[in-house]
């Protein structure tokens, strides 16, 4: 009896599939008889045609209501929505053949399929990009998800003039075109507008952005050379900008599920909804954990495991929302913890030291289009975290507000123009007593406490100048005033000439400026070492300098790109940028005087404009669809820099330093107190090269390799090589396998030096392996 | 039957396809083999005034600024086409003059600049203006059809006002397709 049940069920389905199949038919005869109508209204045969297709369809309908599975007014006709949407689907997926249509048979195609089929953004992005008078790399959505990165700095290997180092695997040095250093001062990143930057040391601390899942990046822009005529102060080597996909991008839900030998553990959910007809949301939550890894020069691991926790949602206003204005807000909040081992040369102590990160971010942003010509947009965000690192327990907090108007002037003139004000309140102290100190590697260390709370405001106005149809000239600058240096200028002027639309020739001049940090105006730090020499009191000391002016680069940069065909790109960029003012920390005549019971030793360190510097370099890189299924990108950087500091006393030991053992003295001279100075004298790779291959095998199955080659460093670190390769296939649309390799070559390897008082830990061959589930 | 069965089996594969996968930064061939079928498309919706498309079996001429619209891929798509018994066919031109035997212009941004400016003030009785998106706007003398990019689709925009100037009749169909449509 259930057989013939079911034998019964069967035959209904395939009846209501012939349905299906004969009314589509029947649906697309009548789209194209009506258009015939519309053309011959008085054709009468063509009418009766219509009314006898229409009445099939009607006769086929009565015929299904026999079926008892089938009752179209009880319910909607799911399977009629869901076959034509396979139908559709199907005619659309341009590599499958369905209908025994060629592979991308097009033509065939009606204006309804056509609007369906998408078309690849970030094709027309590169296209506008090529003709940008500056530097500018995009890491695409593919390449994101294809580079074997499983976090943003690992991305950022593959961009030419980029320094990316792993110091330990919670910390990284990352820079533009040099001055790399756990703290680079001299570049901006950005996420989504909103500036990533740590006031008290002006840096990125790239952990923090780890809250920012690569599957919801859109891309990345890297801008190198100075960037202050738009972007004000600290664009000074180069911008990062993290652009983020609209949750409109990421609906439905994902959970991601992966573990590795570095990356010990991965966890990430995501949900995307829409708000009625406003428009759509998303939200995320995940966990990352980090594997300790082994320290260089010490037997043990540097207990440098990382533990990290985030959340975020973001929200975009639809078509719905206005016509004219458009809204979207996104939020972060995240937690790491860790620890660290810091360690003294001098008294060749190590002490192990908790290491914790939280903190939220808040960002909106309006958008508002006065016509076709005339565009405006504000953003506010506001920033706050605190960090517990190097024994010293940092605040801060950022509240940040941008307008933007861009209008375009006539037909040749394009003006962006906009106004900025930032408060920051920042403060830095011992973590355990802010009033005293604290004791940590044989030293007794004492911080006076800072808490400042500062403005900065700017104006900036860009006009690009359509001078004929092939040349154009952008002029802009920015004006921008801080707290510790004043008014500072930064302008620039750039010329584009495409000869044809697909080769471009650019040059730019350009100055920018970096603003001082707390750490270098106000920070006042003791140190003395407790192993304490008889009948000598030392006293040394680090300060901030209120006199200090910002650090000022000026550039001239060229550069040629070129599109030979479609499947082939050039771009090739020369620099040149004249450094003055750098700040570093500088050693004052040490003294010795006599005191009750002794002799007393002064060691003056203070900051101050000393160092100027001088860099040449050039960037290639190339884009090669060497198939349609293979794709190779490859890039190579050559780069010199020259660094001069004058009035530095470090360089000859002064006389009464002598006094002391040679390891104190090496260590009150390099030691801690220049890990605290940036340790910005890291010069850029002589050569670096990355390769990038992408491969889609099959429908289900791609395989990635990624190829990066860093020359040796000045401060001891030798060149590598390393390999990530990556292999992903999908057993159906939902879910996906990834097994990612990370540094196959070598069982490990060191990329920075000279972190002190941090640890530096070998980066080591790994492995890892992720589930992703959509649906 | 089995049609529809291997409908849905490569329905459910479709974000794996190679073509759209292997689609990469700089590669625009899906982009123009969409806009090049969109243009054939356009031309059945469209209604020339009778004295510019007389005689039935007369070419539907398709013009370009350019030796090969949409990197080749205009040509791949008139190719053995007819639309109401007239062969699409593409031709080349230059100048204004040139535009006599038109019955469709279409523009990009990628056309030799000089003749693109020229050929986009063209405004002759019974010639249908596509423009591309990436058109300057110093170029945009209100070209009927217009190709719009809109969350990673290719869509288009209608001026009626100018159609109804050339005497060009664009259907009802086609306008309710358009992104925006300035009739008036």
């Amino acid at each position: 009896v259930f057989g013939s049940a079911e034998n019964k069920r069967m035959q209904d389905q395939e009846v209501i599939r012939e349905f299906l199949v004969e009314s589509h038919e029947n649906l697309s005869r009548l789209d194209q008889e009506f258009v015939e109508l519309e053309k011959h209204p008085k054709d009468a045969a063509l009418l009766a045609s219509i009314f006898r297709t229409i009445h099939t369809i009607k006769g086929t309908c009565g015929f299904l209501a026999n079926v008892p599975d089938w009752q179209p007014t009880a319910r909607p006709p799911w399977h009629l929505i869901l076959a034509s949407l396979a139908l559709l689907a199907c005619q659309l997926a341009p590599g499958q053949t369905a209908g025994n249509q060629p592979d991308d048979d097009y033509a065939n195609k009606s204006i309804e399929e056509l609007m369906n089929i998408p078309v690849n953004s970030v094709a027309r992005k590169d296209q506008k990009l090529s003709k940008s008078p500056a530097a500018v790399y995009v890491i695409t959505e593919e390449a994101i998800q294809r580079s074997g990165a499983t976090i943003i700095p690992d991305l950022l290997r593959a961009v030419p003039g980029v320094q990316v180092a792993e110091v330990e695997s919670n910390r990284w040095a990352i820079s533009v075109r040099g001055f790399n250093g756990i703290y680079s001062d001299k570049l901006l990143v950005l996420v989504d507008g909103r500036t990533v930057y740590a006031p008290s040391f002006s840096g990125v601390y790239w952990d923090q952005l780890l809250a920012i899942p690569l599957d919801t990046i859109e891309r990345i822009e890297v801008v190198r050379g100075p960037g202050g005529a738009l972007w004000g102060a600290n664009a000074v080597n180069g911008v990062i900008n993290i652009i983020t996909k609209s949750s409109k991008e990421s609906q439905g839900t994902q959970l991601v599920i992966g573990s590795g030998s570095a990356q010990t553990s991965s966890l990430q959910a995501r949900y995307g909804g829409t708000v009625g007809q406003w428009g759509t949301y998303r939200v995320i939550g995940q966990y990352e954990g980090f594997a300790e890894r082994p320290g260089v020069g010490t037997a043990g691991p540097a207990r440098d495991g990382l533990h990290f926790g985030s959340g975020g949602f973001r929200l975009d206003s639809g078509p719905a929302f206005s016509s004219k204005d458009s809204f979207y807000a996104e939020g972060n909040f995240f937690q790491a913890d860790a620890k660290e081992i810091l360690t003294s040369g001098a008294t060749n102590q190590s002490s192990q030291q908790p290491l914790y990160d939280q903190g939220f971010d808040v960002t909106a942003r309006w958008t508002h289009k006065h016509s076709d010509s005339s565009e405006s947009s504000l953003q506010i965000f506001d920033n706050h975290y605190q960090r517990y690192d190097f024994g010293l327990q940092e605040h801060s907090n950022t509240l940040d507000f941008d307008f933007q108007n861009h209008t375009a002037i006539g037909s040749r003139n394009d003006v962006v123009w906009g106004a900025n004000y930032r408060f920051t309140d920042s403060s830095l102290r011992t973590a355990m007593d802010p009033e005293s100190a604290f004791e940590t590697l044989g030293y007794l260390i004492r911080v006076v406490p800072v808490s400042q709370k500062y403005s900065l405001f700017g104006t900036f106005l860009q006009d690009e100048i359509r001078l004929t149809d092939n040349l154009s000239f952008t002029a802009g600058a920015k004006l921008e005033h801080n707290a510790f240096s004043g008014f500072g200028y930064e302008p620039n002027l750039r010329l584009a000439w495409s000869n044809t639309s697909r080769s471009t020739f650019w040059a730019a001049a350009s100055q920018s400026l970096r603003q001082p940090s707390v750490r270098e105006t106000a920070l006042r730090l003791q140190i003395a070492p407790i192993t304490a020499i008889p009948q000598i009191a030392i006293d040394s000391s680090l300060s901030g300098n209120t006199g200090v002016v910002n650090e000022r680069v000026r550039d001239l940069e060229g550069g040629y790109r070129v599109i030979p065909g479609d499947r082939l790109s050039f771009d090739v960029t020369g620099f040149y940028s004249t450094y003055r003012d750098l700040l570093s920390s500088y050693l004052d005549p040490p003294s010795l005087v006599p005191q009750a019971g002794g002799l007393h030793l002064t060691i003056p360190w203070r900051y101050a404009n000393g160092a100027s510097a001088r860099d040449y370099g050039t960037e290639f890189t190339s884009n090669w669809n060497v198939a349609p299924r293979w794709k190779l990108t490859g890039s190579y950087s050559w780069a010199r820099s020259f660094v001069r500091s004058e009035g530095d006393f470090s360089q000859a030991t002064p006389g009464p330093l002598t006094l002391l053992p040679p390891a104190m003295q090496s260590a009150l001279i390099q030691g801690f107190l220049a890990s605290l100075t940036g340790n910005s004298a890291t010069l850029p790779p002589q050569h670096q090269i990355a390769i990038q291959s992408f491969v889609d095998v099959s429908k289900r199955l791609s395989f990635d390799n990624s190829l990066y080659f860093v020359g040796r460093l000045n401060i001891g670190v030798p060149a590598y090589t390393r390999f990530d390769s990556r292999l992903s296939y999908h057993f159906n649309p939902h879910l996906e396998a990834r097994i990612i390799g990370q540094n196959l070559l070598e069982p490990q390897h060191i990329e920075f030096a000279n972190a002190s008082p941090a640890a530096v830990t070998l980066v080591p061959r790994s492995v890892f392996v992720e589930l992703r589930w959509t649906f | 039957v089995t049609g529809i069965r291997i409908c849905l089996i490569l329905a459910s594969s479709l974000p794996f396809s190679p073509a759209l996968r292997s689609a990469g930064p700089g590669d625009r061939s899906i982009e123009y083999k969409v806009k090049a079928a969109y243009i054939c498309n356009f031309v059945k919706f469209v209604k020339w005034p009778a004295d510019t498309l007389s005689r039935t079996s007369a070419a539907l001429i398709i013009c370009s600024a350019a030796a090969a619209p949409l990197g080749g891929a205009l040509a791949d798509a008139v190719k053995d086409k007819t639309v109401d018994a007239h062969p699409l066919a593409l031709r080349h031109v230059a100048s204004e003059s040139d535009l006599k035997a038109c019955q469709v212009l279409f523009l990009s941004g990628k056309d030799p600049r000089k003749a693109a400016a020229e050929l986009a003030r063209a405004d002759l009785p019974g010639l249908l203006t596509i423009f591309d998106d990436d058109v300057p706007a110093t170029d945009r003398d209100s070209p009927m059809i217009s190709f719009v990019f809109a969350s990673d689709r290719i869509r288009f925009s209608i001026n009626q006002q100018s159609a109804g100037r050339a005497g060009l009749t664009i259907s009802s169909k086609l306008l309710s397709l358009a992104v925006k449509t300035e009739a008036r």
